[in-house]
């Protein structure tokens, strides 16, 4: 019973009750909308870990797929009505095949360069939504019917609670996603391009059909989370989703939990999102949240690369191995 | 009705807890957490000697800085001298009016975020709205989530009243898409020899400005001008040179200028240096804001014209103490016309709370749609949309400062025609 | 869409050149900087507008010339730069991956401060000459635009002879061919590498000075400039300097010939079509080598 607990199925069930009772724990709308913050970080820097973790490619694109899928949502729930909780999990697989045909163009660059052209990929898509006005309504952004379920409106004092139970079962979902993909032949094989492309290549991977894949699946969780997003703020902005810093918050949280690790990226959003909501919060409009955030990212880059879960297991390990040695050979 | 119930629901606990939060075990100090940009703190010593109520809170989320920081920082001015007028006098309904304004840096989505703090976390008792539409077209519906009345200085787009909401009060006289009007009428009084051939329009993609400008093409049209050139530009641009070397070469006898204040000063500075002479120059927002438009251009701001709802020689009702606690408050510099519009909201605000005798706002959305309100600027009463009735009025500045031209029944001086070169 | 007239056509063609000469400017230090430590610095655009508040703050205090300033903020930051490269950068380990998010951390963290010390209101630098024109048959010339594009290129001239004139930049230039062997005939790589990044850096304060006077700025901006440049070196060949001065011309035009025929919206959007164009047809850029290098 007990080792059940500690696998990862056991994990996420632990996770999965304990998101299910929080809110009758917490009626206050406030920390309602801290949890759902949060739990959307989670699902963003899990998702993000899976090219950017996995396979070593950093991203910084993925604000463009964040933005993409809130557009969608917005489009269709304001012209035809669709539910965003049930049309958003096929109008991601639209933001999918866009970010494979981005993702064919980037990954023929490796390192720094790789990372410029995905933060150019989040450029391009803000002009768009800037300039197809028709269709974005420009840099007014489009607004949404509010959130309910056939016809009725859901009240003021509950409506946080459906966003928080979707997102709970979207990041339960793409932890199993992303565990999965890590003991897949598919998952070896992204972590073969990490360790050394070249060599992976030789050994027969097709280097970029696994890259590019990489990058579509990754995109589709984070599509998922930024359409419930416009929904839940029933309002949607070019300069807000297609932010580049949005794209570094997945990296950050990722970076600081562990990077291609399975659970480090839903550690540093546990860590990292509470905190920015409290930084903005106390700090209001001024901008020195941005401060705060870079330099935790400047120190983490600086002092703790690996991220924490690898810092703490290994030091776990150098214990273990100097109390009992004899244990290591079980 | 579900809804209907869970809104019953709602009403009772917020209603007991009004009641725990007076009784006596109560000490309902405000959580000093938060460092909101200004907050009117109830002052101790003028306590009346009844028990101590709470302050009602009114809440707002305010551009203070970024592109609409001009106009934001007027309608801050206009909110605090509201709140520091109520408070001398007694406070409302005996309490006293603690204002929160955060700044969203016009951004909406800060504004949005804003609002959601304010009444969730915060747990304010009323709103009030932000400077223009781009950011009260989101922020109402935050508002209208919430049940909360919205009463607004400066968000009249014509999307702002076509979402179906009712609990939105635009507190000036006219929503954009008429604010233009009378210019149009002043152009085409103008003698035929006189009067422009051709116009451009180079707009903001901005609902309020283009809301403006937008609504005058038409008619200008119709009044047999030609228009030459139409252009949108993104809120953050910045270079205007080569659509001033364009609209230079074109040369149109009128220019209409979809702007806020920032880009106003960009776009005239960029013909200046393109050698544009126009015959006519109409600008949304910015030569509305009497002291930095002035410091901005100087000697070049002679003759443009824009739209004005409100001016301090006006001697509508209310007006003159408005202005005399202004300077009272502010010093003698001119008073901006966002200042009187944040202003006439708290008015519009303190008359449905007398009205109601209380802060339920599902009763003062009820009260605005019914009544007429004395304001600044004039009597204002809102359609079932929360548009306002009346109509606005042209400016041209005239060595240094703004007058107002037209319409005849607030004329102070006469419009000159052609403008001088900037 | 509307073609233009021949005057409008040359007109806009001359503020695409003078624009063009300051963005070359501005790109030189980011492409200087790649060229011999491999590092893509992200927070350039920041250093660009930190280089324009300082500029601004000495217009405002002293009334001192924005073109004047320079001769200060260029040493100041040369130093910061030295510094930086001394402290930060020089600990990081395998640049190639991670100098991206360290310079972004970097840029967040200025953005934030200038953000708290001037908010994000839009300010700008206006010299007595700011709205002056110079008529050149027909031809209308705005004097901040020229003067730009003059100091623009007698910086881009002293870089110049620096690195071909200097023992230390025939050094840095040898690093950019072969670092290995540069370091085989003596060549301190860390020395050549502060020195490279304080002069990357000093490159720009003096981009920030004209950009101060010619555009308006706000803490924000800071990425569209780190995007325009970053575009400019793709486009120009990462690591070389004449690649960027000419991609900065050519960007410069197209980004105001678009402007007048097909309208003010698209004309940023010139920079990232450039920029995957590049990318799918010729990595390497106009003059530079291919940029996959190994991560």
């Amino acid at each position: 019973m007990l080792k059940f607990f500690r696998s990862t199925p056991g994990l996420v069930a632990i996770l999965f009750v304990v998101g299910l009772i929080s809110p009758w724990v917490m009626p206050n709308q406030y920390y309602q909308h801290i949890i759902v913050m949060t739990l959307m970080a989670a699902v963003m820097a899990s998702s993000w870990n899976i090219i950017g973790g996995y396979a070593g490619y950093t991203s910084l694109g993925h604000a463009a797929f964040f933005g993409l899928g809130g557009y969608l949502v917005a489009w269709t729930n304001t012209h035809y009505g669709w539910h965003p909780f049930i049309s958003v999990w096929f109008l991601s697989l639209i933001v999918v095949a866009v970010a494979l045909v981005m993702g064919w163009i980037a990954l023929r660059t490796q390192g720094s360069a790789f990372v410029v052209v995905t933060i150019a990929i989040v450029f391009i898509f803000r002009l768009l939504a800037l300039n197809l006005g028709s269709i974005t309504n420009g840099a007014n952004g489009m607004t949404q019917p509010r959130p309910g379920w056939g016809g009725a409106q859901w009240s003021p004092e509950l409506f946080k609670i459906p966003f928080l139970y979707f997102f709970l079962v979207l990041l339960c979902l793409t932890i199993f996603a992303s565990w999965w993909i890590r003991n897949s032949k598919f998952g070896l094989g992204l972590i073969a391009i990490r360790e050394d492309e070249g060599k992976a290549e030789s050994v027969g991977i097709d280097t970029m059909m696994y890259k590019v894949l990489a990058f579509g699946i990754s995109a589709y969780f984070v599509a998922v989370a930024g359409g419930i997003y416009s929904y839940l703020f029933t309002y949607i902005e070019p300069g807000f989703v297609f932010d580049v810093f949005v794209s570094v918050t997945m990296v950050l949280m990722a970076i600081l939990g562990g990077r291609g690790t399975l659970w480090g990226p839903v550690l540093g959003a546990f860590i990292m999102q509470p905190l920015s909501i409290w930084v903005v919060g106390a700090f209001g409009g001024s901008s020195i949240h941005l401060t705060v955030f870079g330099g935790i990212l400047l120190l983490v880059m600086l002092f703790m690369p690996q991220g924490i879960l690898p810092a703490v297991s290994e030091s776990l390990n150098r214990r273990k191995q100097v109390q009992s040695p004899a244990q290591e050979a079980k | 009705m579900k809804s209907k119930l869970l809104h019953l629901i709602a009403s009772i606990v917020l209603i007991s807890m009004l009641i725990t939060a007076c009784g006596p075990a109560a000490t309902a100090a405000p959580v000093a957490t938060e460092a909101p940009v200004a907050t009117t703190a109830p002052v101790a010593t003028e306590a009346p000697t009844a028990a101590p109520e709470p302050p009602i809170k009114i809440g707002a989320s305010l551009p203070l800085t970024g592109d609409f920081s001009g106009p934001g920082t007027a309608a801050k001015k206009g909110y605090d001298l509201w709140a520091d007028m109520v408070n001398k006098s007694g406070g409302l309904l005996g309490r006293q009016v603690e204002l929160t304004i955060y700044d969203n840096a016009s951004n909406p989505d800060t504004a949005v975020a804003d609002y959601e703090k304010l009444i969730t976390q915060d747990k304010v008792d009323l709103v009030v709205g932000p400077f223009s539409s781009k950011l009260v077209i989101p922020t109402s519906e935050v508002a209208n989530k919430y049940g909360y009345a919205f009463p607004e200085p400066a968000g009249g787009a014509p999307h702002v009243f076509d979402r179906g909401l009712t609990n939105i009060f635009f507190c000036q006289p006219a929503s954009s898409d008429v604010q233009g009007v009378p210019f149009v009428n002043y152009i085409m009084a103008l003698p035929e020899a006189s009067r422009p051939k051709t116009f451009a329009v180079i707009s903001q993609d901005d609902p309020f400005t283009l809301g403006v400008v937008e609504a005058m093409e038409p008619l200008l049209i119709a009044g047999g001008l030609t228009e030459v050139l139409k252009e949108k530009y993104a809120p953050d641009t910045k270079d205007f040179s080569s659509i001033a070397a364009k609209v230079a070469d074109l040369n149109p006898d009128l220019i209409l200028g979809g702007t806020m204040f920032d880009d106003s000063v960009a776009q005239i500075k960029a013909y200046i240096q393109a050698g544009y002479q126009p015959r006519g120059a109409f600008f949304t927002t910015g030569p509305s804001l009497p002291v930095e438009f002035d410091q901005a251009l100087g000697t070049a701001t002679e003759g443009i014209f824009s739209a004005m709802s409100w001016f301090e020689e006006s001697t509508t009702e209310t007006n003159p103490e408005f202005v005399a606690a202004y300077h009272a408050m502010y010093g003698s510099e001119a008073i901006a016309e966002d200042s009187a519009n944040a202003f006439t909201v708290g008015q519009v605000l303190q008359q449905a709370v007398e009205g109601t005798q209380g802060v339920d706002n599902a009763q003062l959305i009820t009260y605005m749609h019914a009544t007429t309100f004395k304001t600044v600027v004039g009597p204002l009463a809102f359609n079932e949309l929360g548009q306002p009735k009346g109509s606005f009025m042209t400016l041209q500045w005239q060595g240094g400062t703004y007058k107002i031209i037209a319409p005849d029944y607030a004329k102070q001086v006469d419009g000159i025609w052609p403008k001088p070169n900037w | 869409m509307s073609l233009p007239s021949a005057h409008l056509f040359i007109q806009t063609l001359i503020l695409g050149i003078l624009v063009g000469g300051v963005y070359a400017l501005m790109a030189s230090g980011l492409t200087l900087i790649f060229g011999v430590m491999k590092v893509i610095n992200v927070a350039h655009g920041a250093f660009l507008i930190l280089g324009a508040y300082l500029t601004y703050l000495l217009f405002q205090w002293f009334k001192l010339d924005p073109i004047i300033s320079i001769a200060i903020t260029m040493p100041l930051f040369f130093l910061f730069g030295w510094l930086l490269q001394k402290y930060v950068f020089s600990r990081i380990e395998s640049p190639e991956q991670t100098s991206v998010l360290v310079t972004f951390a970097l840029a967040l963290i200025l953005e934030g401060l200038l953000g708290a010390i001037f908010q994000t209101t839009a300010r700008s630098v206006t010299p007595s000459y700011s709205t002056a024109t110079i008529i050149l048959a027909t031809y209308r010339i705005p004097v901040t635009r020229l003067a730009g594009f003059v100091t623009a290129l007698v910086v881009l001239l002293i870089l110049y002879y620096v690195l071909e004139r200097t023992r230390l930049g025939r050094a840095v230039r040898a690093t950019i061919q072969d670092p290995r062997a540069a370091q085989l005939v003596g060549v301190k790589i860390s020395m050549v590498s502060a020195f490279t990044f304080a002069l990357g850096v000093s490159t720009a304060a003096a981009g920030g000075s004209l950009l101060s006077m010619i555009y308006t700025f706000n803490p924000a901006s800071q990425g569209d400039w780190v995007a325009k440049t970053l575009a400019i070196i793709v486009l120009g060949g990462m690591g070389s300097l004449p690649g960027a001065l000419i991609a900065s011309l050519i960007l410069g035009v197209m980004e105001q010939l678009t402007a007048i025929i097909v309208t003010l919206y698209w004309s940023p959007i010139v920079f990232y079509v450039f920029l995957f164009l590049t990318l799918i047809v010729r990595p390497q850029g106009l003059m530079g080598e291919v940029i996959r290098e190994k991560g």
